[in-house]
């Protein structure tokens, strides 16, 4: 579906002849995983972290607000299998989208030896040794940490959280301390993630140059030609390449329809379907 | 950003609306404040004894025998003559002692004083301690022995979220600490455990308190010490027994990740010790790895070169 949105999109900007002014970046699926790992999140922050600093009289005054900590762990429990069901159709759509709709694999969310570099590079830059900033693909090092951080911290912190939740029955068949330990990893595994998506997140997402006060590309799918050029020119080249590239190659076909004046209606056909393989990686 | 505000605002305000209207419904069902001045007093004991300035010479000096009316009025008792716990024959009567209190408390709660008297505190009482616990050092508020309140008091000491503070205030005290060797921090560890927090923020209904306190573990009236013959906490199988009375189907295996009151060491719950400083390392150096990031960029942000550099990248990108 987002594929064929992205063909549109694309024969829209080579139809028009100004460059189109947003470009898509997030399809729907990517969109409501975002949403509810948000929302989960929000909310386990905020009926968890009261429990952890119980002494605060703020978590106190909350806890009264909700009608004492048993709402709270209804509450976090309902939040906990929202994100645990996200997690999971996260990596269902990922299995989906290779397997059984052949879509390339998701390469450019791999972390690589460029990422390195570009840490490198904007460490140079931070202490005045260079005075341009690395040129993103699709994703920069920090996008890439901030998703694949989560593929250590959901294990970590749903695996503690299903312990806690079930203790008696998870020391059926594993050893009594893993409660005890549960229980540590899962508060200070929590405090870790909050501390990152409140600072690191929310600065590079909200405040940080060229995204001030907020991003929104992720809730919209979209992003400004403007704005894709300095956060991920790499990609955008990549992106313009390929449409000269389609380009041409729809003049080639249009002049070979011409000469062999044959129906033009199977050839546009291929086209709009070389269109789809083309940019379908990129709506993954 | 117009449109963000027209959700954010409502949204906003029935949060507030929400808020306040929890507020007042907790106002008025969980109020403790109680008429005060009904007390039954026939014979009039509080005429001068209810005069603060009144005194009794002894060898010692002036001893106060004033007794706070309005502590009394918001006692459990306050429909007892002061007679049913002093002598009857007005004036023959002493302060009560330790002991005396036990026994006067005990005519009428026989199974309590029974308890009491099979319990470490009731055991110390008898080898002459005075520092140990009898009735009123924990039934009792308003910082009188006659504020004698029933277990359902909020403001009680014995009302299941205080009893921990009760027990705290010799449990966690230094003096009495260092006194009978009590090394444990059994509050400190207490309010930091499942159980303590879970009481700490749990709502005022009595049925929403069923969160396990001192006295579920080890006792209440019959309070024993962890070695005692009869111990609920004593060893591994007396454990998963009073664990179980909550954890249905909690076994030894169970009990055994109960750390209790110790703190963790490399001999004593190594995982937990070991698992504590893995993961605030690995908090702390991801933490700073991303504080970094965001002051530098920041900084850079700020004090300039951003305006330039977008324009580089705008040449780069065309």
């Amino acid at each position: 579906m987002t594929a064929i949105s992205m063909a549109e999109r694309m024969e829209e900007m080579a139809s028009s002849a100004p460059a189109a002014e947003y470009i898509p970046r997030f399809g729907i699926q990517q969109r409501i995983q975002h949403f509810l790992m948000m929302t989960s999140f929000l909310l386990l922050v905020f009926t968890g972290l009261p429990q952890k600093f119980n002494d605060a009289s703020l978590s106190q005054w909350w806890m009264g607000v909700l009608g004492g900590v048993d709402n709270a762990r209804m509450v976090h429990r309902f939040a906990a299998w929202t994100m645990i069901i996200d997690c999971l159709y996260h990596i269902s759509y990922i299995a989906f989208s290779t397997v059984a709709l052949r879509r390339k694999f998701p390469i450019w969310a791999i972390p690589s030896l460029k990422d390195a570099q570009d840490l490198f590079h904007d460490f140079e830059y931070f202490f005045g040794r260079r005075t341009d900033r690395p040129r993103f693909g699709r994703f920069s090092y920090l996008e890439k940490f901030d998703y694949w951080a989560i593929f250590w911290g959901i294990p970590v912190i749903a695996g503690s959280g299903l312990i806690l939740m079930f203790p008696v029955a998870a020391t059926k068949f594993l050893p009594g301390v893993a409660v005890p330990v549960a229980f540590l990893a899962h508060s200070d595994e929590a405090v870790l993630a909050v501390l990152w998506v409140f600072i690191v997140h929310f600065f590079f997402v909200h405040l940080g140059p060229h995204v001030f006060p907020f991003n929104p590309s992720m809730f919209t799918g979209k992003m400004s030609r403007e704005q894709y050029k300095v956060l991920h020119p790499l990609e955008l080249e990549e992106m313009e390449a390929r449409e000269g590239r389609r380009l041409a190659k729809q003049e080639r076909d249009e002049v070979a329809t011409a000469s062999a004046s044959q129906e033009s209606a199977p050839v546009a056909a291929d086209a709009s379907h070389v269109a789809g393989e083309q940019t379908e990686g990129q709506s993954a | 950003m117009k449109k963000l505000l027209f959700v954010v605002l409502p949204l906003l305000a029935l949060a507030v609306g929400v808020g306040f209207l929890v507020k007042a419904t907790r106002n008025t069902t969980g109020s403790t404040t109680k008429p005060v001045g009904a007390v039954l007093d026939s014979k009039g004991c509080l005429e001068c004894h209810g005069q603060k300035t009144l005194v009794k010479m002894t060898s010692q000096g002036e001893v106060p025998i004033y007794v706070e009316g309005q502590v009394l009025a918001a006692s459990t008792h306050r429909y007892l003559d002061c007679t049913a716990c002093h002598s009857s024959n007005l004036h023959q009567g002493k302060q009560l002692t330790m002991q005396s209190e036990v026994e006067r408390c005990g005519s009428c709660h026989t199974y309590e004083r029974d308890l009491y008297r099979g319990s470490v505190h009731g055991q110390a009482l008898d080898q002459g301690s005075e520092d140990i616990a009898t009735c009123t050092s924990c039934h009792s508020t308003g910082g009188s022995v006659h504020g004698v309140a029933a277990v359902l008091d909020l403001e009680a000491t014995t009302f299941r979220r205080n009893i921990a503070s009760t027990c705290a205030r010799c449990h966690a005290n230094e003096s009495i600490k260092a006194k009978y060797g009590m090394e444990l921090e059994v509050y400190e560890s207490y309010q930091h455990s499942v159980h303590g927090k879970a009481m700490e923020l749990a709502s005022n209904d009595p049925r929403k308190l069923n969160k396990a306190t001192c006295s579920d573990c080890h006792g209440s009236h019959d309070a024993k010490p962890v070695d005692a013959p009869g111990s609920r906490v004593g060893s591994i199988s007396a454990l998963a027994e009073t664990c179980a009375r909550c954890h249905r189907g909690a076994d030894e295996n169970y009990a055994k990740g109960f750390v209790g009151h110790k703190e963790a060491s490399r001999s004593y719950f190594p995982l937990v010790y070991y698992g504590e400083r893995f993961f605030f390392l690995f908090t702390a150096a991801v933490v700073f790895f991303g504080v970094l990031l965001v002051s530098f960029e920041g900084y850079r942000w700020l004090v300039g070169g951003v305006r330039r550099d977008h324009d580089d990248d705008g040449k780069g990108g065309s």
